[in-house]
């Protein structure tokens, strides 16, 4: 296939950005996380995205809304990249909650506080889905075959 | 009906000045809250309120009755070696206190919110020491705020307009416009939008930027650029820092979570405490919860730790690193959990949840979370300052009373005090037959 411009060859040539993965509270996910809807997908809706400033947008050759996968040493999880003048170019902002905590370590460096803040995340363009809340849970379910 | 000065059982401000309206002893307006407070109200109303017990039986959550429920929580603690008794920065001091039994009698383990949040803070004031003040004194007093890896407008909507920044004080003059507010983060936030003067730093770089204020301070010499900012700049903080009337820092998470943690805040005192040579300074870690303060006061008069404290030897042991809620169910050294106003499963790691999913776990809240749905024992939670009335710490450590405004919609318990102090009585009957 021959791309038809410039974002469709950095999409297919899998441009990967090494930026610097924070987590921490944004109002439409504090809003949630106090509310009745933990198990509805207006969680996923202000939890399961990815900010990015516009300029890395442009070097991953995607738009708005379209999914990212997020990798560091801990694992992989896709999220809806959101443009942000807000966040540095140097790193990405992701609201806490059960989605980024896929791909958070547990090294506490003998405080008993988790990386939440400031771990090495490689980003890339994605068309994989995003994982529902019930998909994550069903999935640590089916860790322990006794538990239902 | 209007009752006034109702607390809000939500952020670290504890805000004690809430209106609410009932209507045929129900929530019909709640007036003066924050978003987040608003959803909290609505929530003690939701037709998904949990109202009775469940349990999992084949996958499935069924009804069981309040005693059959007391006997299976505490079958399930009196069962495990080594329990884990997590959450409670949103509930009662009094419910923390018969926690604090729990853990003690089933030798298990116990910690809360603050261990993975501001548990960094706690171990700096440790070694260091915290040159202090309450929020009444930034509003009647502070010129200079400086909101540190913090950004209130997102995680404590009504700190700048009650304490910080728009109220009015007896010594602070005009409010907003006699009030210089400095934010510092890697993020350009909804609040950097609104400050005097923002400052851009690099991730991770908090550290070597409070020893350049130092240096400045000690009238050292430093490197034309640290932490992503230029030397002038920097002069500038440290000239804004000393020349204020009476300043204050707010830590937030910023510091805490990236690398360096405790180092940071350790160093941040060690900048503020020189800088009382000065003029007057102050910090205040930004909490989150309304009652997580309340557990490192209560854990520290009952065991002598703020946090993190493990019952296993029948006395209490404290090592962050070792005995915190995340390095424990890591290593996978818990064979049960009962998790009480908290929701683990969302806000723990993977590592630390797949460990979860393994033992059995008992959770005590309002309305179903990922935590119930992992969940193999759920018990229907009352939330002080709605349901039940209660003590609780706001983040400068005044303790303040959580007021009652109705009923639980049940009445086989009146507070999770009362729920824990049945789980208790069972487990000893259990421990004596």
């Amino acid at each position: 296939m021959i791309p038809s411009d410039l974002k469709d060859l950095k999409k297919m040539l899998g441009v990967k950005l090494k930026l610097v993965l924070n987590t921490g509270s944004s109002m439409k996910q504090g809003k949630v996380m106090r509310s009745d809807k933990k198990l509805s997908d207006d969680y996923q809706k202000s939890a399961a995205i990815c900010m990015l400033h516009p300029s890395n947008l442009n070097k991953l050759g995607i738009k708005e809304n379209d999914n990212v996968k997020l990798k560091t040493s801990e694992g992989s999880i896709v999220l809806k990249a959101v443009a942000s003048k807000s966040c540095p170019e140097d790193s990405v902002f992701v609201p806490k909650g059960p989605w980024v905590n896929l791909v958070i370590g547990t090294k506490t460096q003998q405080t008993g506080s988790p990386p939440y803040k400031g771990m090495e995340v490689e980003v890339e363009a994605t068309s994989d889905k995003i994982p529902s809340i019930g998909e994550i849970l069903q999935k640590y379910r089916s860790k322990n075959e006794t538990k239902g | 009906m209007m009752i006034s000065d109702v607390t809000c059982p939500v952020c670290g401000c504890g805000c004690d000045d809430i209106r609410v309206q009932l209507d045929d002893s129900k929530i019909a307006k709640v007036y003066g809250v924050c978003i987040m407070g608003q959803q909290k109200f609505r929530k003690s109303q939701s037709p998904e309120r949990i109202t009775k017990p469940l349990k999992k039986e084949d996958g499935k959550f069924v009804e069981i009755s309040w005693d059959d429920a007391i006997n299976e929580a505490a079958e399930i603690l009196s069962k495990a070696s080594h329990s884990l008794f997590y959450g409670w920065s949103e509930t009662s001091c009094e419910a923390m206190k018969v926690g604090i039994d729990l853990a003690e009698l089933t030798h298990g383990f116990i910690d809360g919110q603050s261990s993975h949040c501001h548990g960094p803070s706690i171990i700096g004031e440790q070694s260091v020491g915290i040159p202090s003040c309450t929020l009444g004194m930034v509003m009647n007093y502070a010129d200079l705020v400086i909101y540190w890896g913090s950004n209130p407008i997102e995680s404590h909507p009504r700190h700048m307009s009650r304490f910080s920044t728009y109220p009015r004080g007896i010594y602070s003059g005009e409010g907003r416009r006699d009030r210089k507010i400095v934010v510092i983060d890697t993020r350009k936030t909804l609040t950097a939008n609104v400050s005097n003067l923002f400052f851009q730093i690099k991730p991770n770089s908090d550290f070597e930027l409070i020893s350049a204020l130092r240096m400045v301070l000690n009238g050292k010499e430093i490197p034309d650029e640290v932490a992503g900012l230029n030397r002038e700049e920097i002069t500038k903080l440290a000239d804004t820092m000393k020349n204020c009337g009476y300043g204050v820092v707010f830590v937030g998470l910023g510091l805490t979570h990236s690398k360096g943690k405790s180092n940071n805040v350790e160093n941040l005192y060690h900048l503020v405490r020189r800088l009382n040579d000065f003029t007057r300074f102050n910090v205040i870690p930004m909490r989150g919860h309304y009652n997580v303060a309340g557990l490192n006061q209560v854990l520290t008069w009952r065991t002598g730790y703020p946090f993190a404290v493990d019952f296993f030897r029948g006395y209490p042991c404290y090592n962050p690193g070792e005995t915190s809620v995340i390095d424990i169910l890591a290593r996978g050294e818990v064979d049960a959990m009962l998790s009480i106003s908290s929701d683990p499963v969302s806000h723990f790691p993977k590592k630390c949840v797949e460990h979860l999913a393994e033992i059995p776990i008992i959770s005590m809240d309002i309305v179903r979370t990922p935590t119930t749905e992992l969940s193999d024992l759920v018990i229907p939670g009352v939330i002080t300052g709605i349901d039940a009335v209660g003590t609780y710490y706001r983040m400068d450590n005044i303790p303040l009373i959580a007021k009652k405004i109705i009923e639980p919609p049940f009445d086989f318990t009146h507070s999770d005090e009362e729920t824990l102090k049945k789980i208790y009585d069972k487990i000893l009957e259990k421990k004596k037959k």
